[in-house]
Protein backbone atom coordinates (compact mmCIF):
# COMPACT_ATOMS: atom_id res chain seq x y z
CA UNK A 1 0.00 0.00 0.00
CA UNK A 2 2.78 2.13 0.98
CA UNK A 3 4.13 2.22 -2.63
CA UNK A 4 1.13 3.01 -4.20
CA UNK A 5 0.99 5.82 -2.07
CA UNK A 6 4.41 7.58 -1.43
CA UNK A 7 7.22 8.20 -3.57
CA UNK A 8 10.01 10.45 -2.32
CA UNK A 9 12.58 9.57 -5.03
CA UNK A 10 14.27 12.80 -6.54
CA UNK A 11 12.58 12.40 -10.21
CA UNK A 12 9.35 12.56 -8.31
CA UNK A 13 10.01 15.63 -6.62
CA UNK A 14 11.46 17.66 -9.44
CA UNK A 15 8.73 16.38 -11.31
CA UNK A 16 6.34 17.27 -8.98
CA UNK A 17 7.61 20.97 -9.30
CA UNK A 18 7.55 21.16 -13.40
CA UNK A 19 4.49 19.30 -13.78
CA UNK A 20 2.72 21.87 -11.38
CA UNK A 21 3.98 24.32 -13.51
CA UNK A 22 2.88 22.88 -16.27
CA UNK A 23 -0.65 22.73 -14.13
CA UNK A 24 -0.06 26.36 -13.92
CA UNK A 25 0.39 27.89 -17.01
CA UNK A 26 -2.50 25.30 -18.43
CA UNK A 27 -4.62 26.11 -15.56
CA UNK A 28 -4.56 30.13 -17.13
CA UNK A 29 -4.46 29.46 -20.66
CA UNK A 30 -8.03 27.79 -19.62
CA UNK A 31 -8.86 30.46 -17.38
CA UNK A 32 -8.76 32.80 -20.01
CA UNK A 33 -10.84 31.16 -22.56
CA UNK A 34 -13.55 30.34 -19.76
CA UNK A 35 -13.77 34.38 -18.93
CA UNK A 36 -14.96 34.35 -22.47
CA UNK A 37 -16.79 31.65 -23.73
CA UNK A 38 -18.20 30.35 -19.61
CA UNK A 39 -17.12 33.01 -17.22
CA UNK A 40 -19.19 32.05 -13.84
CA UNK A 41 -18.59 28.45 -14.68
CA UNK A 42 -14.65 27.68 -15.36
CA UNK A 43 -15.47 24.39 -17.02
CA UNK A 44 -12.23 24.24 -19.09
CA UNK A 45 -9.87 25.32 -15.77
CA UNK A 46 -12.18 22.77 -13.38
CA UNK A 47 -11.47 20.04 -15.75
CA UNK A 48 -8.00 21.07 -16.30
CA UNK A 49 -7.30 21.05 -12.46
CA UNK A 50 -8.65 17.47 -11.98
CA UNK A 51 -6.83 16.38 -14.68
CA UNK A 52 -3.42 17.36 -13.50
CA UNK A 53 -4.19 16.62 -9.96
CA UNK A 54 -5.23 13.41 -11.00
CA UNK A 55 -1.85 12.48 -13.53
CA UNK A 56 0.20 13.86 -11.14
CA UNK A 57 -0.78 11.23 -8.22
CA UNK A 58 -0.46 8.62 -11.30
CA UNK A 59 3.25 9.34 -12.56
CA UNK A 60 4.94 10.67 -9.00
CA UNK A 61 2.24 10.32 -6.06
CA UNK A 62 2.74 11.39 -2.52
CA UNK A 63 4.04 14.17 -1.71
CA UNK A 64 4.42 15.39 -5.39
CA UNK A 65 1.00 15.51 -5.93
CA UNK A 66 0.79 18.02 -2.50
CA UNK A 67 3.82 19.71 -3.88
CA UNK A 68 2.51 20.45 -7.50
CA UNK A 69 -1.19 21.65 -5.83
CA UNK A 70 0.58 23.64 -3.60
CA UNK A 71 3.31 25.45 -6.00
CA UNK A 72 0.13 25.83 -8.68
CA UNK A 73 -1.52 27.33 -5.63
CA UNK A 74 0.85 29.51 -4.46
CA UNK A 75 2.12 31.12 -7.80
CA UNK A 76 -1.50 31.61 -8.88
CA UNK A 77 -1.50 33.66 -5.19
CA UNK A 78 1.70 35.93 -6.07
CA UNK A 79 0.08 36.73 -9.43
CA UNK A 80 -2.75 38.22 -8.46
CA UNK A 81 -4.43 35.72 -11.03
CA UNK A 82 -7.43 34.68 -8.76
CA UNK A 83 -8.23 36.19 -5.39
CA UNK A 84 -9.51 32.30 -4.65
CA UNK A 85 -6.12 31.22 -4.73
CA UNK A 86 -6.08 30.95 -0.96
CA UNK A 87 -9.00 28.03 -1.58
CA UNK A 88 -7.24 26.56 -4.11
CA UNK A 89 -4.25 25.73 -1.19
CA UNK A 90 -7.18 23.36 -0.04
CA UNK A 91 -8.41 22.14 -2.99
CA UNK A 92 -5.61 21.09 -4.92
CA UNK A 93 -4.50 19.11 -1.32
CA UNK A 94 -7.31 17.84 -0.49
CA UNK A 95 -7.97 16.71 -3.84
CA UNK A 96 -4.84 15.18 -4.12
CA UNK A 97 -4.95 13.29 -1.45
CA UNK A 98 -8.40 11.89 -2.09
CA UNK A 99 -7.25 10.83 -5.50
CA UNK A 100 -3.93 8.97 -3.43
CA UNK A 101 -6.35 7.10 -1.31
CA UNK A 102 -8.97 6.44 -3.94
CA UNK A 103 -6.29 5.50 -6.52
CA UNK A 104 -4.40 3.59 -3.78
CA UNK A 105 -6.88 0.75 -3.65
CA UNK A 106 -8.06 0.29 -7.28
CA UNK A 107 -5.87 -1.34 -10.38
CA UNK A 108 -6.45 2.15 -12.29
CA UNK A 109 -6.46 -0.39 -15.13
CA UNK A 110 -10.25 0.41 -16.04
CA UNK A 111 -12.23 3.45 -17.12
CA UNK A 112 -14.52 3.34 -14.11
CA UNK A 113 -11.58 3.09 -11.85
CA UNK A 114 -10.54 6.50 -13.16
CA UNK A 115 -13.84 7.97 -13.11
CA UNK A 116 -14.44 7.37 -9.61
CA UNK A 117 -11.12 8.43 -8.15
CA UNK A 118 -11.19 11.80 -9.92
CA UNK A 119 -15.13 11.90 -8.60
CA UNK A 120 -13.83 12.26 -5.20
CA UNK A 121 -11.45 14.61 -6.26
CA UNK A 122 -13.45 16.98 -7.98
CA UNK A 123 -16.11 16.60 -5.29
CA UNK A 124 -13.72 17.63 -2.64
CA UNK A 125 -11.96 20.03 -4.56
CA UNK A 126 -15.07 21.80 -5.47
CA UNK A 127 -16.34 22.23 -2.29
CA UNK A 128 -13.16 24.24 -1.27
CA UNK A 129 -13.62 26.30 -3.89
CA UNK A 130 -17.64 26.74 -3.27
CA UNK A 131 -16.51 28.08 0.19
CA UNK A 132 -14.25 30.27 -1.47
CA UNK A 133 -17.24 31.58 -4.25
CA UNK A 134 -19.59 31.91 -0.69
CA UNK A 135 -16.98 33.85 0.97
CA UNK A 136 -15.20 36.21 -1.65
CA UNK A 137 -17.48 36.38 -4.08
CA UNK A 138 -20.09 37.16 -2.00
CA UNK A 139 -22.02 34.50 -4.22
CA UNK A 140 -25.57 32.62 -3.03
CA UNK A 141 -24.77 29.31 -1.40
CA UNK A 142 -26.92 27.61 -3.51
CA UNK A 143 -25.91 29.41 -6.44
CA UNK A 144 -22.68 27.93 -6.01
CA UNK A 145 -23.09 24.57 -4.90
CA UNK A 146 -24.95 24.97 -8.58
CA UNK A 147 -21.93 25.84 -10.18
CA UNK A 148 -20.04 23.38 -8.09
CA UNK A 149 -21.80 20.57 -8.86
CA UNK A 150 -21.65 21.58 -12.80
CA UNK A 151 -17.95 21.53 -12.71
CA UNK A 152 -17.55 18.69 -10.41
CA UNK A 153 -19.21 16.70 -13.25
CA UNK A 154 -17.84 17.98 -16.27
CA UNK A 155 -14.56 17.76 -14.69
CA UNK A 156 -15.03 14.00 -13.65
CA UNK A 157 -16.33 12.58 -16.66
CA UNK A 158 -13.52 14.33 -19.32
CA UNK A 159 -10.54 14.43 -16.87
CA UNK A 160 -11.21 10.69 -15.96
CA UNK A 161 -11.39 10.18 -19.56
CA UNK A 162 -8.66 12.28 -20.01
CA UNK A 163 -6.45 10.76 -17.63
CA UNK A 164 -6.74 7.68 -18.38
CA UNK A 165 -5.37 8.13 -21.96
CA UNK A 166 -2.57 10.46 -21.61
CA UNK A 167 -1.05 8.31 -18.93
CA UNK A 168 -1.60 5.53 -20.94
CA UNK A 169 0.23 7.04 -23.54
CA UNK A 170 3.06 8.08 -21.13
CA UNK A 171 3.41 4.71 -19.78
CA UNK A 172 4.02 3.67 -23.43
CA UNK A 173 6.50 5.96 -24.01
CA UNK A 174 8.68 5.02 -21.17
CA UNK A 175 9.04 8.72 -20.17
CA UNK A 176 7.85 7.60 -16.85
CA UNK B 1 12.92 49.78 7.23
CA UNK B 2 11.74 48.14 3.65
CA UNK B 3 9.92 45.31 3.32
CA UNK B 4 12.52 42.90 2.14
CA UNK B 5 14.55 43.71 5.67
CA UNK B 6 11.35 42.34 7.39
CA UNK B 7 11.50 38.31 8.31
CA UNK B 8 9.81 35.89 5.98
CA UNK B 9 7.94 35.00 9.35
CA UNK B 10 6.90 38.62 10.38
CA UNK B 11 5.45 38.44 6.19
CA UNK B 12 3.85 35.33 7.42
CA UNK B 13 2.00 36.34 9.69
CA UNK B 14 0.80 39.59 8.07
CA UNK B 15 -0.37 37.37 5.43
CA UNK B 16 -2.47 35.39 7.29
CA UNK B 17 -3.69 38.49 9.22
CA UNK B 18 -4.88 39.92 6.26
CA UNK B 19 -6.55 36.90 5.01
CA UNK B 20 -8.13 36.39 8.75
CA UNK B 21 -9.41 39.87 8.15
CA UNK B 22 -10.20 39.67 4.77
CA UNK B 23 -12.69 36.57 5.71
CA UNK B 24 -13.98 37.52 8.52
CA UNK B 25 -15.24 41.31 7.81
CA UNK B 26 -18.77 41.98 6.78
CA UNK B 27 -19.12 45.13 5.67
CA UNK B 28 -17.78 47.25 3.39
CA UNK B 29 -16.21 49.62 5.26
CA UNK B 30 -14.75 47.23 7.32
CA UNK B 31 -12.80 45.84 4.24
CA UNK B 32 -12.29 49.35 3.03
CA UNK B 33 -10.56 50.45 5.92
CA UNK B 34 -8.07 46.85 5.87
CA UNK B 35 -7.46 47.39 2.94
CA UNK B 36 -6.57 51.33 3.13
CA UNK B 37 -4.27 49.72 5.87
CA UNK B 38 -2.64 47.48 3.45
CA UNK B 39 -1.92 50.23 1.03
CA UNK B 40 -0.76 52.59 3.76
CA UNK B 41 2.02 49.51 4.87
CA UNK B 42 2.96 49.21 1.40
CA UNK B 43 3.96 53.08 1.13
CA UNK B 44 5.34 52.80 4.08
CA UNK B 45 7.34 49.56 3.27
CA UNK B 46 8.27 50.19 -0.13
CA UNK B 47 7.62 53.97 -1.36
CA UNK B 48 5.78 53.77 -4.02
CA UNK B 49 2.82 51.58 -5.57
CA UNK B 50 4.64 50.78 -9.08
CA UNK B 51 4.85 47.18 -8.95
CA UNK B 52 1.57 46.76 -8.27
CA UNK B 53 -0.03 48.72 -11.55
CA UNK B 54 -0.24 45.11 -13.09
CA UNK B 55 -2.28 44.03 -10.11
CA UNK B 56 -4.45 46.85 -10.42
CA UNK B 57 -5.89 46.07 -14.51
CA UNK B 58 -6.30 42.45 -13.00
CA UNK B 59 -8.68 43.66 -9.81
CA UNK B 60 -10.15 45.99 -12.08
CA UNK B 61 -10.96 43.22 -14.80
CA UNK B 62 -12.35 40.59 -11.81
CA UNK B 63 -14.11 43.15 -10.20
CA UNK B 64 -16.19 43.31 -13.62
CA UNK B 65 -16.38 39.47 -13.18
CA UNK B 66 -17.90 39.73 -9.95
CA UNK B 67 -20.53 42.53 -10.54
CA UNK B 68 -21.71 40.51 -13.63
CA UNK B 69 -22.06 37.15 -11.19
CA UNK B 70 -24.02 39.49 -8.98
CA UNK B 71 -26.08 41.25 -11.34
CA UNK B 72 -27.32 37.94 -12.62
CA UNK B 73 -27.33 35.66 -9.56
CA UNK B 74 -27.77 38.26 -6.45
CA UNK B 75 -31.81 37.59 -4.68
CA UNK B 76 -31.16 39.91 -2.12
CA UNK B 77 -33.23 43.11 -1.77
CA UNK B 78 -36.09 44.10 -3.53
CA UNK B 79 -36.32 44.02 -7.48
CA UNK B 80 -35.16 47.01 -9.51
CA UNK B 81 -34.80 46.18 -12.62
CA UNK B 82 -36.54 42.94 -14.95
CA UNK B 83 -35.61 42.21 -18.63
CA UNK B 84 -36.86 38.70 -19.11
CA UNK B 85 -35.61 36.48 -17.13
CA UNK B 86 -32.72 38.79 -15.90
CA UNK B 87 -34.02 40.15 -12.90
CA UNK B 88 -31.62 43.05 -10.49
CA UNK B 89 -31.86 43.06 -6.92
CA UNK B 90 -30.53 45.99 -4.89
CA UNK B 91 -28.49 44.16 -3.04
CA UNK B 92 -26.46 42.76 -6.43
CA UNK B 93 -24.24 46.24 -5.72
CA UNK B 94 -23.36 46.53 -2.20
CA UNK B 95 -22.52 42.63 -2.43
CA UNK B 96 -20.48 43.21 -5.92
CA UNK B 97 -17.83 45.70 -3.93
CA UNK B 98 -17.33 43.66 -1.06
CA UNK B 99 -16.32 40.65 -2.91
CA UNK B 100 -13.98 43.14 -5.12
CA UNK B 101 -12.96 44.45 -1.66
CA UNK B 102 -12.33 41.20 -0.36
CA UNK B 103 -11.01 40.13 -3.33
CA UNK B 104 -8.72 43.16 -3.32
CA UNK B 105 -7.55 42.43 0.04
CA UNK B 106 -6.33 38.72 -0.59
CA UNK B 107 -4.25 39.34 -3.33
CA UNK B 108 -2.83 42.79 -2.17
CA UNK B 109 -1.38 40.63 0.70
CA UNK B 110 -0.38 37.91 -1.81
CA UNK B 111 1.66 39.88 -3.41
CA UNK B 112 3.74 41.55 -0.46
CA UNK B 113 4.02 38.06 1.34
CA UNK B 114 5.32 36.49 -1.85
CA UNK B 115 6.86 38.65 -4.31
CA UNK B 116 8.82 40.69 -1.15
CA UNK B 117 11.52 37.66 -0.14
CA UNK B 118 13.71 35.70 -2.42
CA UNK B 119 13.26 31.94 -2.96
CA UNK B 120 16.60 31.25 -0.61
CA UNK B 121 14.33 33.31 2.17
CA UNK B 122 11.64 31.23 1.57
CA UNK B 123 13.66 27.59 1.82
CA UNK B 124 15.34 29.19 4.68
CA UNK B 125 11.90 29.92 6.29
CA UNK B 126 10.70 26.16 5.15
CA UNK B 127 14.11 24.86 7.12
CA UNK B 128 13.03 26.82 10.21
CA UNK B 129 9.82 25.26 10.13
CA UNK B 130 11.85 21.68 10.06
CA UNK B 131 11.03 20.69 6.54
CA UNK B 132 13.62 18.29 4.95
CA UNK B 133 15.78 20.40 2.60
CA UNK B 134 15.12 18.18 -0.48
CA UNK B 135 11.34 19.23 0.09
CA UNK B 136 12.34 22.85 1.09
CA UNK B 137 15.04 23.67 -1.83
CA UNK B 138 11.87 23.06 -4.14
CA UNK B 139 11.05 26.63 -4.13
CA UNK B 140 14.14 27.76 -5.95
CA UNK B 141 13.51 25.31 -8.46
CA UNK B 142 10.29 26.49 -8.88
CA UNK B 143 11.01 29.72 -9.33
CA UNK B 144 14.01 28.97 -11.30
CA UNK B 145 11.59 26.38 -13.85
CA UNK B 146 8.74 29.31 -14.47
CA UNK B 147 9.85 31.33 -17.01
CA UNK B 148 11.91 28.57 -18.58
CA UNK B 149 8.42 26.31 -18.90
CA UNK B 150 6.53 29.63 -20.28
CA UNK B 151 8.82 30.02 -22.68
CA UNK B 152 8.88 26.50 -24.08
CA UNK B 153 5.17 26.39 -24.19
CA UNK B 154 5.44 29.89 -26.35
CA UNK B 155 8.18 28.30 -28.50
CA UNK B 156 5.86 25.12 -29.04
CA UNK B 157 2.34 27.33 -29.93
CA UNK B 158 4.80 28.97 -32.31
CA UNK B 159 5.97 25.62 -34.04
CA UNK B 160 2.62 24.48 -34.33
CA UNK B 161 1.30 27.91 -35.86
CA UNK B 162 4.45 27.45 -38.44
CA UNK B 163 2.55 24.23 -39.63
CA UNK B 164 -0.46 25.80 -39.87
CA UNK B 165 -2.38 26.18 -36.35
CA UNK B 166 -4.69 28.74 -36.06
CA UNK B 167 -4.54 30.57 -32.61
CA UNK B 168 -6.71 33.86 -33.32
CA UNK B 169 -10.07 33.64 -31.70
CA UNK B 170 -11.04 32.34 -28.12
CA UNK B 171 -12.11 29.00 -30.33
CA UNK B 172 -9.28 28.63 -32.26
CA UNK B 173 -6.97 29.08 -28.36
CA UNK B 174 -9.68 25.98 -27.04
CA UNK B 175 -9.04 23.46 -30.34
CA UNK B 176 -5.50 24.14 -29.97
CA UNK B 177 -5.21 23.35 -26.82
CA UNK B 178 -4.55 19.36 -27.37
CA UNK B 179 -1.61 20.54 -30.29
CA UNK B 180 -0.09 22.06 -27.90
CA UNK B 181 -0.34 20.59 -24.13
CA UNK B 182 0.44 17.70 -25.66
CA UNK B 183 4.00 18.27 -26.88
CA UNK B 184 4.57 20.89 -24.05
CA UNK B 185 3.11 17.72 -21.48
CA UNK B 186 5.75 15.02 -22.70
CA UNK B 187 8.99 17.63 -22.91
CA UNK B 188 7.95 18.58 -19.51
CA UNK B 189 8.29 14.77 -18.07
CA UNK B 190 11.43 14.32 -20.28
CA UNK B 191 13.05 17.49 -18.69
CA UNK B 192 11.73 16.41 -15.28
CA UNK B 193 13.85 13.46 -15.90
CA UNK B 194 16.78 14.77 -17.40
CA UNK B 195 17.00 17.63 -14.41
CA UNK B 196 16.22 15.21 -11.35
CA UNK B 197 19.53 13.22 -12.69
CA UNK B 198 21.51 16.24 -13.02
CA UNK B 199 20.85 16.85 -9.51
CA UNK B 200 21.65 13.73 -8.43
CA UNK B 201 24.90 13.60 -9.96
CA UNK B 202 25.50 16.92 -7.95
CA UNK B 203 24.64 15.44 -4.61
CA UNK B 204 20.94 16.37 -3.79
CA UNK B 205 19.77 14.30 -1.48
CA UNK B 206 22.80 12.26 -0.42
CA UNK B 207 23.34 13.34 3.26
CA UNK B 208 19.98 14.14 5.45
CA UNK B 209 21.14 17.72 6.35
CA UNK B 210 23.55 20.50 4.30
CA UNK B 211 24.63 23.68 5.26
CA UNK B 212 23.15 27.28 3.33
CA UNK B 213 25.54 30.15 3.04
CA UNK B 214 23.08 32.47 4.99
CA UNK B 215 20.66 32.33 7.75
CA UNK B 216 17.26 33.83 9.35
CA UNK B 217 17.70 35.20 12.75
CA UNK B 218 14.70 37.00 13.90
CA UNK B 219 15.31 40.56 14.90
CA UNK B 220 13.60 41.88 18.57
CA UNK B 221 11.27 44.46 16.20
CA UNK B 222 10.13 40.81 14.18
CA UNK B 223 9.42 39.14 17.56
CA UNK B 224 7.12 42.16 18.48
CA UNK B 225 5.39 42.20 15.33
CA UNK B 226 4.67 38.66 15.25
CA UNK B 227 3.44 38.53 18.70
CA UNK B 228 0.95 41.78 17.78
CA UNK B 229 -0.34 40.57 14.96
CA UNK B 230 -1.01 37.10 16.77
CA UNK B 231 -2.94 38.64 19.07
CA UNK B 232 -4.86 40.17 16.83
CA UNK B 233 -5.69 36.92 15.22
CA UNK B 234 -6.36 35.23 18.51
CA UNK B 235 -8.39 37.82 19.71
CA UNK B 236 -10.55 38.62 16.55
CA UNK B 237 -11.05 34.97 15.72
CA UNK B 238 -11.94 34.32 19.94
CA UNK B 239 -14.61 37.05 19.76
CA UNK B 240 -15.74 35.55 16.47
CA UNK B 241 -16.07 31.88 17.98
CA UNK B 242 -17.06 32.61 21.17
CA UNK B 243 -20.56 34.17 20.36
CA UNK B 244 -21.18 30.59 18.76
CA UNK B 245 -20.98 28.57 21.81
Amino acid sequence: MNKKLFRTDTKALVGSVIIGIVMLIMMQVTGRIDAILDPTLLLLNGTCWAFFTGLIVLMYRQPAGIIAGVVEAVVAMATGYSPLGFFFLFANVIGSVVYSLISGRLSMDKLGHHILAMLGTAVSGNLCVMVGLIYVFHLDWKIALLSSCLTAFVGTIAAGILTKRVYGSLQKSALL
Amino acid sequence: MGLSKLDPRTKLAWYVLMINFSLISGTAVQLSIVLLVEVMASLILMGSLKRYKAMIVILLLLGLQILVVQLIFCREGVLIYQWGILKIYSQALPLAITGILKAGIIVLASMHFFTSSSPQEFTLMLIKFKIPYRFAMLVGLSVRFLPLMKAEYISIIDSQRARGLRMESAWDNLKGIFPTFLPFLYRSVRRATETALAMELRGYGRTKTRTFTSSLELRTYDVVLISGMLMVIIISLTSKILPLI
